[in-house]
């Protein structure tokens, strides 16, 4: 609800912007475009299975970015940019823990399975 | 009488500004969390090396927050601040919690990490241990089933041997009925020879007599012929 009302509001400001015809300059327009190809690039990997929630949120980011930089608010803009570039670092962080969490997890039972398998090797054999 | 008018005015100008004063501004609310935050996260990452940098950029964000708590003040002090002044403070208590996130993050993945090296090396000796009695198993088998072959081969060599033996037997059998029809050849032809002498001294003048050829067949039958 909250991300349809945020993006009834960019649609609005964007509206608006193409009636004054606001502009940012070049450089913020660059690193809108920088996070929003990092996006992508993690969301076609694990990242968006791992930290989906990071991911959207600096999708929304991205999004409030372009808002702003097409209202002619850069420093707006690039606020949300600057956020976006960090809540992607966060969601790469954390999926690369969750990712190891999973690795720790699969290594436990693994040994565990050799553990019960050195177990029942120990046991005397029946006949 | 005045004088209590006046009073009254004043009274109710102040006291809603009285009671705003009284409640915490939603700014200084988010700064305090984020100053609170970033406390306890130092004292709980113990001067981490590894989070060093995400707290630097923390505490400046908390910073940056506190000048624009600072900057974007209204009149006298009170209520909130502008709404610029708001944003930004969003804005920077925002990073403050996503540096903090980060951070936490980097701690926990060096502690899997950790954590992982420690598993691979206590799976790599279980797997050193559990593989020699896999070895044990596997030759085990082999030899279980080199048993099996063995068995069989044996229960074909008792087998065997029992015909062996039944057939020399056989053979030992046979070879005494040869023996015998030998004897009883010799016998017969020694026969044979004593009657042919008898019919020549008999006989010694007169001229032959025409020989029957029930009597001449066995004569000419060579012995080979006649044996069984």
């Amino acid at each position: 609800m909250r991300q349809v009302v945020i993006g009834l509001a960019a649609l609005c400001t964007l509206s608006a912007t193409a009636l004054f015809g606001a502009e940012i300059s070049k450089e913020t327009t660059e690193r809108v475009q920088l996070a929003n190809s990092r996006a992508e690039k993690l969301n076609a990997g694990k990242v968006a299975e791992y930290a989906k929630e990071y991911l959207e949120a600096a999708k929304l980011s991205i999004f409030m970015a372009q808002a702003a930089g097409a209202s002619g608010n850069e420093k707006l803009a690039l606020q949300h940019t600057e956020m976006a570039q960090l809540q992607l670092t966060v969601a790469e962080a954390k999926a690369g823990q969750k990712e190891s969490s999973e690795e720790v997890a699969l290594s436990r039972a693994e040994l565990k399975r050799l553990e019960a398998q050195l177990e029942r090797y120990m046991q005397p054999e029946e006949k | 009488m005045r004088f209590f008018k006046i009073v009254a005015c004043l009274t109710l100008l102040i006291a809603p500004l009285a009671a705003q004063a009284g409640e915490k501004p939603k700014s200084l609310i988010q700064i305090e969390a984020a100053r609170a935050a970033i406390d306890a996260f130092t004292k709980k990452s113990d001067e981490n090396k590894l989070v060093a940098g995400d707290l630097e950029s923390a505490r400046s964000s908390l910073k940056r927050g506190e000048e624009a708590f600072a900057n974007g003040r209204t009149m006298f002090g009170l209520g909130d601040v502008s709404p610029e002044a708001g944003q930004e403070i969003k804005f920077d208590t925002d990073m403050v919690e996503l540096y903090l996130a980060l951070g936490q993050s980097r701690i926990d993945n060096a502690k899997s990490a950790e954590e992982l090296i420690v598993m691979s090396g206590q799976v790599a000796k279980m797997r050193a241990k559990v593989k020699v009695f896999d070895d044990r198993k596997a030759e085990l088998e082999k030899l279980r089933a080199n048993l099996v072959k063995f068995e069989a081969t044996m229960k074909e060599l008792g087998a065997a041997k029992a015909e062996n033996v039944r057939l020399v037997e056989k053979a030992g059998k046979m070879e005494l009925e040869r023996k015998a029809i030998d004897s009883e050849l010799e016998h017969l032809k020694a026969e044979l020879a004593k009657r042919d002498l008898s019919l020549s001294q008999a006989a010694p003048t007169a001229p032959p007599a025409p020989v029957a050829p029930s009597a001449l067949a066995p004569a000419t039958v060579p012995d080979a012929a006649r044996k069984p």
